[in-house]
């Protein structure tokens, strides 16, 4: 019986593929992700990145913001009888690296650490790109023969790299470099909303091009990972610990523009 | 209170969507028209969750202050590409409220103006209606006041983000379009606080959902 289950569960799509129309067609897309890796959480950014941001007057310091992501996808859609669709794509997302400067302090209690009396400046930075194969699957909501929008769910598996430094902007007052690696890979989940407006072509072209503008909610993140490395160089009473944890996370917005060549009709 | 705000916001998005399918079942003998256009706008929405707080030690705010706003837009369409500008000032009603680490009370009220400009795509649907799609780079200026215990403290803030849009204009005259909106914007202040160390942070990450009104002057 379970044979029987497992022949009809591959039998019965492709024969029903064969009589359904299919439209399939090749995707570059090229925008940004917003807040890119959210917080950067680890053991010595508990509240992450922004959390290490303070001020004191005459300090001269700079506040981290969030990193935005460059991303760009090729992506293989196909529309079945002008309703679902599903795709298959890569995607790379290089974040532009951040940057901040601020006083050290302790992780904790959040008070200032100081030696012989002074504060302790610091300078910080965090860089994280990823490679993704997404697959999602949708509807497509045609308005009028030039239009569509597709809206679908989806998830993909993705191979990130994350540095987070932090290291003295005054080396001679106190001389330290600590860093956080990671290069986990995991699965995450996400919501696409893109329409698709035809430029080049007529709607009943087998070769056709459109426009496209993608919207996309991602959640995902690889939990709490360890450090490789042990900073070895770290002076005794920096609250700093020697092997910093943390976590990539992808949980946030995408915006894409593309382009999309139609090459393929059946039916 | 998070599912009921989830459930909104689906909602909203599927009302874009929709409106988009009205406007089809309408003006269905229409040729595709995608002309250029100018136009000013009036609009009013609702902001969930305005301004969480990073606190300073000492204070734990419970709860973030719901905005409400009412602005001006302009928007220019060329074909299938837009651009939209304006500013909207907005009000927190009521005010968060939460306690202090010692037990005391704490409150946060709100005055806020958000200036957004964005530049998408615009995707019409035949001469009735349009869908929208973009991104840009959004001001934000406020008066933050947060009242515990211990001071009655104002905090001016001014910074600079981003936001990503989706919108819907539906016609309902020859120049006359409602528009139909969702706004999610990305912004964080520098920190600003009392003492000698400022460790305050507002971050002005959230969503908008407006409303409105666009008058075409050139079609």
């Amino acid at each position: 019986m379970k044979k029987l289950l497992l022949i009809f569960a591959f039998v019965f799509p492709v024969y029903t593929m064969q009589a359904i129309p299919i439209e399939m067609g090749a995707t570059l897309l090229l925008g940004s992700r917003m807040n890119y890796g959210a917080d950067y959480v680890s053991i010595n950014a508990p509240r992450g990145i922004v959390g290490l941001n303070n001020d004191v007057d005459g300090a001269s310091l700079s506040p981290f913001s969030r990193p935005v992501g460059i991303s760009t996808e090729a992506q293989l859609r196909a529309i079945l009888s002008n309703f679902f669709y599903t795709a298959i794509g890569v995607e790379y997302t290089s974040g532009i690296k951040a940057s901040g400067k601020y006083l050290l302090t302790n992780p904790i209690s959040g008070a200032l650490y100081q030696v012989t009396s002074q504060n302790v400046p610091v300078n910080g930075s965090v860089s994280l790109s990823h490679f993704s194969i997404p697959i999602q699957g949708g509807v497509v909501i045609t308005y009028w023969r030039e239009l569509r929008m597709y809206a679908g769910l989806g998830l993909s598996y993705n191979f990130t790299s994350q540095l987070i430094t932090q290291t003295s902007a005054n080396t001679d007052l106190v001389d330290f470099s600590a860093k956080s690696e990671i290069a986990p890979s995991f699965i995450a989940w996400h919501f696409n909303l893109m329409g698709e407006y035809l430029v080049i072509g007529s709607p009943e072209d087998d070769y056709r091009l459109t426009l496209n503008v993608l919207l996309q909610r991602t959640w995902g993140s690889s939990g709490i990972v360890n450090d490789a490395a042990i900073e070895t160089n770290l002076p005794t009473g920096l609250p700093l610990a020697p092997r910093d944890v943390s976590e990539v996370n992808l949980s946030g917005y995408r915006m894409s523009l593309g382009l999309t060549y139609y090459f393929l009709r059946s039916n | 209170m998070k599912l009921v705000q989830s459930l909104a916001f689906i909602f909203f998005l599927y009302s874009i969507l929709i409106s988009g399918g009205y406007a089809q079942a309408r003006e269905d003998s229409f040729p595709l028209d995608i002309g250029s256009g100018f136009a000013l706008g009036l609009h009013a929405g609702y902001q969930p969750v305005h301004a969480n707080l990073y606190p300073a030690a000492g204070d734990q705010v419970a709860t973030t202050p719901d905005v409400y706003f009412a602005g001006l837009n302009f928007r220019y369409k060329y074909k299938f590409l837009f651009v939209r500008g304006g500013a909207e000032g907005g009000i927190a009603y009521p005010s968060a409220t939460g306690k202090t680490t010692t037990g005391g009370n704490v409150t946060m009220s709100v005055t806020s103006v958000h200036a957004p400009v964005s530049v998408g795509l615009n995707l019409p649907l035949r001469n009735r209606s349009s869908l929208y799609m973009g991104f840009g780079y959004s001001h934000f200026i406020g008066i933050y006041n947060i009242k515990n215990d211990l001071a009655d403290s104002t905090f001016p803030v001014s910074t600079g983000g981003t936001h990503i849009l989706l919108g819907t204009e539906i016609k309902l005259t020859e120049k006359g379009h409602i528009t139909l909106e969702w706004m999610q914007t990305f912004g964080l202040s520098a920190p600003v606080g009392n003492g000698t160390l400022k460790t305050r942070q507002f971050d002005l990450t959230g969503s908008r959902f407006m409303m409105g009104y666009a008058y075409y002057f050139v079609l």
